[in-house]
């Protein structure tokens, strides 16, 4: 049946109206909204303020179509400065699988809670007189430490609200320059340029840490600010290998976007680490990357991964195996046992420390993003 | 009396329109406000009508759940201009035109510094067919039924002045090509024939921007928004005038990001809109109204609204052959 057929006077009355009708009251309704458009657009299109640029100077080191506003804006996600801190046995808002990031500064050792750093990104903090920034990005899952000692003096560290590469773009409210924590450069700014002046930090679960460290100070969830802190604001992010909020190129699939690795950096290069590579080295990966022996050293099952330069600080060439005696993470065949900050807890260069290269741990995107072909071990 | 009768057909039909009237409310849904912005008043046959409005949207709320925070630092405001069209072809069928011109912006007051980032363009632009499905006189009771486009009319790749690309939130348009549909049930008191009973139901089906950020293919939550409201009108010695409440449910579900749920989209909302009418002449009205949500329960932390207000001017060319044709000339 011919749909001609079915229609009835009705609908083609109403076809005939619409024709007849539906420019006229287009360009009859168009009149106003013009108007509206050409005087309310002139002024301030595209929009005006907000972002962030760099103090007198709004050139991008890395390509500027790629940096995104997140949608918080800047200080929309609030960085912590001059936080309080709880002991061990008051953390009652950490379970044991949760992460922490670590720094020590002689016996001042102090743990930096994911579930508060997924809320604040930054932390501007003071370890026995170590101008420490705690920046931690939840997209990339990477924790850094910086210097906050710039050239020009002292600062804090601000949240951009900008992501590149889908990561935390801090900004430093001493000159008001973009940083970048995977690149660990300015970017942006009267600084464009200037590297990230880094303190070695470490991430492990809470349990772990705890077992290590029973003495240490942990970031007290009273920061000042109504977050629930219990809670995760990402969703599945974490585990879900397809959820890339913000597109990363490259996006190198040879390992699994979310699996944790851990980043040795070096002259902008990359070799990444596997937590599941240390159970074949009974916990200790011995490599060399850019001409530099290393020694990575962890646990799977106790969620930690370090990585030192394989050599004394007395210049001796050690043999490292896995010590599981409290804060012991490794012994070396002179009778020293070194904890995971790489601090000599006893023997005889108890006190001394082994020098760190710059490692970062997080997920496997970021690695493969930022640093295009990174070596995988 | 006659006179009287064609004033309070006016009020009734104003209120129609002016209860059926709803607005999408979310953090991430600023950018299309118009979307759920349905339902000119009844009208007779070949009757042009108008209506401008302008939209005030503040989200000054953070929200954990069902949870309100102490941390009012974050706000959002959406400005909307709403231009309105609508032509009745005959008893049944009607038709409703929708254009817009947004203004968003997101205000931060933080460690002491102000930081305002503003995008601003046409919005996206909605067409409306509507069909009566019961108009009984004698039960005063209306039924409409209707659906339509949404026309991705509106930018969605607004950038900061430091050329940065702003995110789907602050964009004034969606990217994307939607279905509404939309349904009214109206009823009139039998003892007091001016005060109506009113009940709307939308929803909006969202379509997909594919090119969210250049690469990334970004899809707003649907969203299903349910309306109860009560209508009367009053005279004074200079003019007619109504007043109406209603409350407002609206569902939104998650927005998707390459096929994955956003975080901190998405969420369950009661609002109850209190309204007034004045009727300056005899084919114009001018409508305002608040709303304040009552309940509310968010998917993970959001900024949530806090306030709404709108005014509206509405303006008709009734159904007069003369004024049809000349129009048509």
């Amino acid at each position: 049946m011919q749909a001609s057929i079915m229609r009835s006077p009705e609908i083609n009355q109403f076809i005939n109206h619409l024709n007849n009708n539906i420019m006229k009251l287009l360009h009859l309704l168009l009149l106003p909204f013009i108007f509206l458009i050409n005087n309310g657009c002139k002024k301030n299109t595209p929009g005006t303020g907000g972002g962030n640029s760099g103090s007198g100077t709004n050139e991008w080191s890395i390509p500027r179509d790629r940096v995104f506003d997140g949608g918080p804006g800047k200080d929309g996600i609030p960085s912590l400065t001059d936080p309080a801190f709880i002991n061990v046995s008051q953390a009652t808002y950490l379970t044991d699988n949760d992460l922490v990031v670590g720094y020590r500064k002689g016996n001042d050792i102090r743990a930096y809670a994911h579930s508060i750093l997924n809320w604040h990104e930054i932390v501007n903090d003071d370890v026995s007189g170590d101008k420490l920034a705690v920046v931690y990005c939840p997209l990339t899952g990477t924790a850094t430490g910086w210097s906050r000692m710039l050239p020009s003096g002292e600062t804090t560290f601000g949240v951009s609200g900008l992501l590149y590469n889908a990561n935390v773009i801090p900004f430093d409210r001493k000159t008001n320059s973009n940083w970048s924590q995977l690149l660990l450069k300015s970017v942006n700014g009267s600084l464009n340029g200037t590297d990230v002046s880094n303190l070695q930090v470490i991430e492990t679960s809470w349990k772990t840490w705890k077992e290590m460290f029973p003495g240490s100070k942990v970031l007290s969830s009273t920061t000042g600010f109504s977050r629930n802190y219990l809670s995760y604001p990402y969703g599945d992010y974490r585990t879900n290998n397809n959820n890339v909020i913000f597109n990363i190129e490259p996006d190198d699939n040879r390992l699994p976007r979310k699996e944790r690795v851990l980043g040795v950096i070096k002259d902008g290069k990359a070799k990444v680490y596997k937590f599941s590579s240390l159970a074949a080295g009974n916990g200790v990966i011995q490599d060399v990357f850019k001409g530099e022996s290393l020694v990575i050293a962890g646990n799977e099952q106790k969620n930690i991964m370090v990585a030192f330069e394989k050599k004394l600080p007395d210049n001796s060439i050690p043999v490292f195996s896995i010590d599981n005696t409290g804060a012991g993470l490794l012994k070396d065949q002179f009778g020293n046992i070194w904890d995971a900050f790489g601090m000599a807890v006893s023997g005889p260069l108890t006190g001394q420390k082994l020098k760190s290269p710059q490692f970062i741990i997080g997920y496997w995107m970021a690695f493969g993003s930022f640093y295009p072909n990174a070596e995988i071990f | 009396m006659s006179n009287y009768c064609i004033n309070m057909f006016i009020v009734f039909v104003l209120m129609q329109g002016f209860i059926t009237r709803t607005y999408s409310q979310s953090c991430c849904s600023g950018g299309v406000p118009i979307s759920n912005n349905l339902g000119l008043p009844a009208a007779d046959e070949n009757t042009f009508q108008f209506a401008i409005s302008y939209d005030r949207n503040l989200l000054n709320t953070l929200k954990d759940g069902p949870t309100k925070l102490n941390d009012d630092a974050r706000k959002r405001l959406t400005h909307s201009v709403l231009v309105q069209g609508g032509y009745v072809f005959d008893k049944r069928w009607s038709t409703e035109i929708f254009l817009s011109w947004i203004r968003q912006e997101r205000i931060i007051n933080q460690f002491g510094n102000i930081g305002q980032t503003v995008a601003q363009g046409l919005g996206d632009a909605l067409l409306l067919l509507k069909y009566k499905l019961v108009s009984n006189s004698t039960k005063h009771i209306n039924w409409l039924i209707g659906a339509g486009p949404k026309f991705p009319t509106g930018s969605s790749t607004k950038k900061d002045k430091n050329d940065i690309t702003l995110n789907a939130d602050l964009q004034p348009g969606s990217g994307s090509l939607d279905v509404i549909t939309w349904t009214q049930f109206s009823k009139n008191s039998k003892r007091r024939p001016s005060l109506t009973y009113s009940g709307t139901a939308t929803l909006s089906l969202k379509g997909k921007n594919n090119s969210y950020l250049g690469s990334q293919v970004y899809q707003f939550g649907n969203e299903l928004i349910l309306i109860g409201g009560i209508a009367d009108q009053f005279i004074t010695n200079k003019f007619l005038g109504g007043a109406s409440i209603q409350a407002i449910y609206r569902h939104a579900f998650q927005d998707e990001n390459d096929g994955e749920k956003t975080p901190g989209t998405g969420g369950r909302w009661v609002f109850i809109r209190p309204g007034l009418t004045i009727k300056p002449g005899r084919t114009s009205a001018i409508n305002m109204s608040v709303s304040v949500p009552v309940y509310s329960w968010v998917r993970d932390t959001q900024l949530t609204p806090t306030v709404r207000y709108n005014a509206s001017f509405y303006y008709e060319i009734p159904g007069n052959k003369s004024i049809y044709k000349s129009f048509k000339q």
